[in-house]
């Protein structure tokens, strides 16, 4: 058996429409998640990270191309996959007259578990996620945080060999997203391996072994977050806010990223002085700060975006 | 062989879901905290027959009676319906169910479980009055007319729950569920005999419902009761027919019901 | 549209085969459940709104008023519903032989068993926060105000006793005056009284009601 938990080869996915031209959600998408490892699928809206996601999982069937989990082809045998994967879905929510901790128990018993262990992960599980304190108030009566937790706390309880999760910190507030990373951090210590799709790029950056950057159904770049973060040309950001006329000029010191709020300059560390003294000497301000995966995203998807 | 090697990599995790344990506490939370989730399955069928007692002859009782529970258990499919697409399309749980050991049979075996729960109470208290006020008309419940109607009612569950979940895989909005529920089973209830004698239809009605296995349901209850006297060939043929219909009936939701779509 | 007739369809196969005799009764019933049941369609449609997709938070922080929020829901409710309810209504009027001055009556009582009927709904949708919750609770409520008492059949059926209760609920009452009009049941002036001043009192105070909830909800949720 190979060390790979997850592999896709030119994966494609054509929804039909009656209505509108078809869509193509996956354009070819070739990956590999190696066991114990922890995958972040990083894409805009619409880039094709849910639908991948939901082919892996075994929701969704394939147009073309092959996807296998554990060396089994994930179309043709899915019944074969399925008790050893988990999924967060996106935006799902629990069984509202439940609470959760009955929300945890009822799926790790159909899933096939003992009463025992059951009981016994599902505590875990609620204390993992600091549910604790609400383990047996009614989902219904829970804000959307606490149900996202409740959700996510459910697949974890499971501990399957292979969990996809779909943006799971949505809506959680910075504690609960921590407790959420150390259980995932836990579960892979523990041999499971994670494949999250995520828009928080810091959450890519501090839990993704390996990421993968998708845009319209393509991977545009894959590798690890240091790894993207070295590939735009520097490893130092300077900000400048806009209103400046001069402020164009220091294009040429780097590759940049311009929003409403004015420049930013990815520079490397020896240019770094040339530049500060330049934009200071016109009187401008100017804030320095590391590179960070959003940087990295933002250039690598807009070079894309002006290549169409 | 697929999948052998994962098995033998991972050999504590079980490879098989169970749908009984989970969707019984599903099922008993639901109506121990909707009490009115449980008094409305008792209630419609005692207002339709108390509708029914004032516009019917008196000797129609315990037709009405046995009408009413195969209904109700016919109406199981609306809840099933109601259920499985609010899961799946307002929490997306059925995607967690889907990737997961349990199986789609199994999921469906536990949602019309879950149901079941809520429709028992009335069941057995229609139960209780058919033997009361069918013995009172020289129908009692014998324990040869309480098998088949136990038979009757279990094939009813499997079927209309199974037409149920079939329906609401196809269902896209949480809109749609209520009157599409509404309108296919109550609908398929007023096609169906089960108020009334089949006799009293009109022709062309008559053989339409003879297509409808809740019409082989009624007779042969009705028959095992003898309300409406049938011999032992003609209830082999009832039975003969209400499985087939099941069957049929069984082999075309299965065939439509969409469980991911793998 | 055709699942808001499948009770009534229901009922009136039941009154065709077994007692064909009182169709015409079934019939104007069938009617005036009709406009009561829009109630559940208020019900369903707001709650759902609010519950699933929270467009009602748009709406609310608007110019638009909360009562012109409950109006206009219910307006729009009736629009979509009322043409199976005019067709069985023309059924109605043609087997039962009604007058002009019976028609008008019927559209009347139709219009006051609306009212009612649709702030209740109004009303009801706030209290839920589960759908299925809603579907159990609302399928019991309005078939216990329309299939119990005496809309689908005449008064004079149902028990003495009892008739003081039913003829507070706006279908019965509507359904009572109605029948009583056209000759199908024998109300005494006391219960033709009370169903007409209950009725009128309870579209109104119901309605009213309505507006205020409307209102206090539109800042609390």
């Amino acid at each position: 058996m190979s060390d790979l938990a997850l592999r896709s080869r030119d994966l494609r996915k054509v929804y039909a429409s009656k209505s509108a031209n078809p869509v193509t959600a996956l354009a070819g998408v070739s990956l590999e998640v190696q066991r114990g490892e922890r995958v972040a699928l990083l894409g805009r809206n619409g880039a094709g990270k849910t639908t991948f996601l939901r082919i892996a999982s075994t929701l969704l069937r394939p147009t073309s191309g092959s996807i296998q989990v554990f060396d089994v082809e994930v179309d043709r045998h899915p019944d074969k996959v399925r008790p050893y994967i988990a999924v967060v879905p996106q935006e799902g929510k629990p069984f509202f007259h439940l609470t959760p901790r009955e929300q945890v128990y009822t799926y790790l018993r159909a899933r096939g578990l003992t009463r025992e262990t059951a009981k016994a992960r599902t505590e875990g599980s609620l204390e993992r996620m600091g549910l604790t304190e609400f383990a047996d108030r009614l989902s219904i009566t829970l804000s959307g945080g606490q149900r996202q937790r409740a959700m996510v706390a459910t697949v974890i309880a499971t501990e399957a060999p292979l969990l996809f999760l779909d943006e799971p910190t949505i809506g959680l507030d910075p504690f609960a997203r921590r407790a959420v990373w150390d259980s995932l951090r836990d579960l892979t210590r523990r041999g499971s391996t994670i494949v999250l799709t995520t828009h928080y790029l810091d959450e890519a950056d501090a839990l993704s072994q390996r990421l993968y950057i998708i845009e319209r159904g393509h991977v545009l770049v894959s590798g690890t977050a240091e790894e993207l973060k070295r590939s735009v040309g520097g490893t130092l950001k300077v900000f400048l806010p806009q209103g400046a006329p001069s402020v164009d000029r220091f294009r040429g010191f780097g590759s940049c990223v311009t929003d409403g709020e004015g420049l930013t300059v990815i520079v490397a560390p020896e240019r770094l002085s040339e530049l500060m003294t330049g934009a200071l000497g016109l009187g401008l301000t100017a804030t320095v700060g590391p590179v960070t995966l959003e940087e990295a995203f933002l250039n690598v998807v807009g070079r894309s975006i002006d290549e169409d | 062989m697929a999948g052998e090697s994962v098995a033998r990599q991972y050999p504590s995790v079980p490879v098989r879901g169970r749908a009984l344990p989970a969707f019984l506490l599903v099922g008993w939370r639901w109506i121990s905290r909707n009490p009115a989730v449980a008094i409305t399955p008792i209630l419609l069928p005692f207002i339709f027959l108390y509708f029914l007692s004032l516009i019917s002859p008196p000797s129609l009782r315990p037709l009405e009676i046995v009408g009413a529970m195969l209904f109700t258990m016919q109406n199981i499919g609306s809840w099933v319906l109601g259920d499985s697409a609010v899961w799946r399309i307002e929490c997306s749980l059925q995607d967690m169910f889907v990737a997961s050991p349990l199986g789609r049979l199994r999921y469906l075996f536990g949602i019309a479980f879950s149901n079941m729960i809520a429709m028992l109470p009335a069941l057995v208290v229609l139960a209780v009055l058919l033997d009361w006020v069918g013995g009172s008309y020289g129908h009692p419940l014998t324990w040869y007319a309480a098998g088949v109607l136990l038979g009757s009612l279990l094939v009813m569950w499997v079927l209309f729950s199974s037409i149920g979940i079939a329906i609401s895989s196809r269902i896209r909005t949480q809109r749609e569920i209520w009157p599409v529920g509404n309108l296919t089973f109550t609908l398929l209830g007023m096609l169906s005999p089960l108020y009334y004698p089949v006799r009293y239809l009109p022709p062309l009605w008559q053989a339409a419902a003879h297509f409808l296995p809740a019409t082989y349901a009624a007779l042969l209850v009705q028959g095992a009761l003898g309300i409406t006297p049938a011999s032992q060939a003609q209830m082999g043929l009832y039975a003969g027919l209400l499985g087939l219909c099941a069957v049929v009936g069984l082999t075309v939701t299965l065939r439509l019901y969409r469980w991911g779509e793998l | 549209m055709a699942t808001s007739m499948v009770v009534q369809g229901v009922l009136l196969v039941f009154v065709w085969i077994l007692n064909p005799g009182l169709i015409g009764v079934a019939l104007l019933g069938a009617v005036l459940f009709s406009m009561f049941t829009m109630g559940q369609r208020v019900l369903n449609e707001a709650a759902y709104i609010r519950i699933d997709h929270k467009v009602n938070e748009l709406y609310l922080a608007s110019p638009l008023t909360a009562e012109g929020y409950f109006l206009g829901m219910s307006a729009g409710v009736l629009l979509v519903y009322l043409p199976p309810v005019v067709i069985v209504g023309a059924l109605a009027a043609v087997v039962v032989h009604l007058s002009v001055a019976e028609v008008g009556l019927l559209l009347a009582l139709a219009a006051a068993v609306w009212l009612s009927a649709a702030s209740i709904g109004y009303v009801f949708s706030t209290a839920f926060r589960d759908m299925r919750a809603i579907w159990a609770y609302s399928s019991l409520f309005f078939n216990v105000f329309g299939v119990l008492p005496p809309v689908f059949y005449p008064l004079d059926l149902f028990p003495t006793a009892l008739r003081p209760i039913v003829l507070l609920m706006p279908p019965s009452a509507a359904a009572a005056i109605l029948q009583s009009a056209i000759g199908a049941a024998h109300p005494t002036h006391g219960e033709l009284l009370l169903a007409a001043v209950g009725l009128v009192v309870e579209a109104i105070g119901l309605f009213a009601f309505a507006v205020y909830w409307a209102r206090r909800t539109a800042r609390e949720r």
